[in-house]
């Protein structure tokens, strides 16, 4: 497979990797040449939010109004959680809006699904931009201590 | 005919009932534990089984504590 970006010669931008990560799951780490990682980033993250919406409905899952915080949770999940929100607007506009409402706990089920999706891109939207920064490429790896103390 | 069944899919919600719920917890805590262990790894081929392993921890501690509250509810009621 690719070998990620050799960063002692070429330092890719940080904030590009993290704008990557949030407008697609995943996409900072490709960026990165890291293809597998990004690969599952993208269908876990968008296979848990949508799952979230499944359940909930459009209209219960991402409501602004309904959700208080969650909804900052379920944005970092990028144009996705966008898209779902354009759908909620138009699911409100709806003469039987009322009955595409979740009842519990199918309700809190969803909107939990679709912020731990945004939750966890926020954790790749890091894990992308220390990447970036560290000289070595991955940061999975904690330097061993040497024998001796040396 | 598909796009009435994406949107149906989307809009109208399932109703989630009796070990439904519980059922619930395993896909979260695979795609935490996925997510985790795609960070951490150094090689990807361990990717999929330390993955299953923390979701074993996690569904497994949460089921333990989900049963000591419950064994200290009946106990004060």
């Amino acid at each position: 497979m690719s070998q990620p970006l050799d960063t002692s010669t070429e330092r890719p931008f940080t904030a590009v990797a993290a704008m990557l990560s949030w407008i697609l799951p995943g996409m900072g780490h490709w960026w990165l040449g890291h293809r597998i990682r990004a690969a599952i980033f993208f269908v876990v993250i968008s296979v848990t939010f949508w799952a979230g919406v499944a359940v909930g409905g459009v209209r219960t899952t991402i409501s602004p109004k309904e959700n208080g915080a969650w909804i900052a949770a379920q944005l970092c999940v990028g144009p996705q959680a966008l898209v779902a929100l354009y759908m909620n607007q138009k699911a409100v506009e709806r003469a039987d809006q009322e009955s595409l409402k979740a009842i519990w706990p199918a309700s809190n089920i969803s909107v939990v699904y679709a912020g731990v999706a945004g939750l966890l891109n926020l954790l790749i939207i890091i894990d992308s931009m220390a990447r970036c920064e560290s000289p070595r490429g991955p940061l999975t790896t904690r330097a061993s201590p040497r024998k001796g103390g040396g | 005919m598909l796009a009435q069944f994406i949107s149906d899919l989307f809009m109208k919600p399932i109703p989630i009932t009796g070990a439904g719920r519980l059922g619930m917890l395993v896909p979260l805590a695979l795609s935490i534990s996925l997510v985790y262990k795609t960070i951490r790894c150094e090689r990807v081929t361990q990717i999929p089984s330390a993955s299953l392993y923390l979701c074993f921890l996690i569904v497994s501690g949460m089921l333990l504590i989900g049963a000591a509250l419950f064994g200290v509810f009946r106990i004060l009621a």
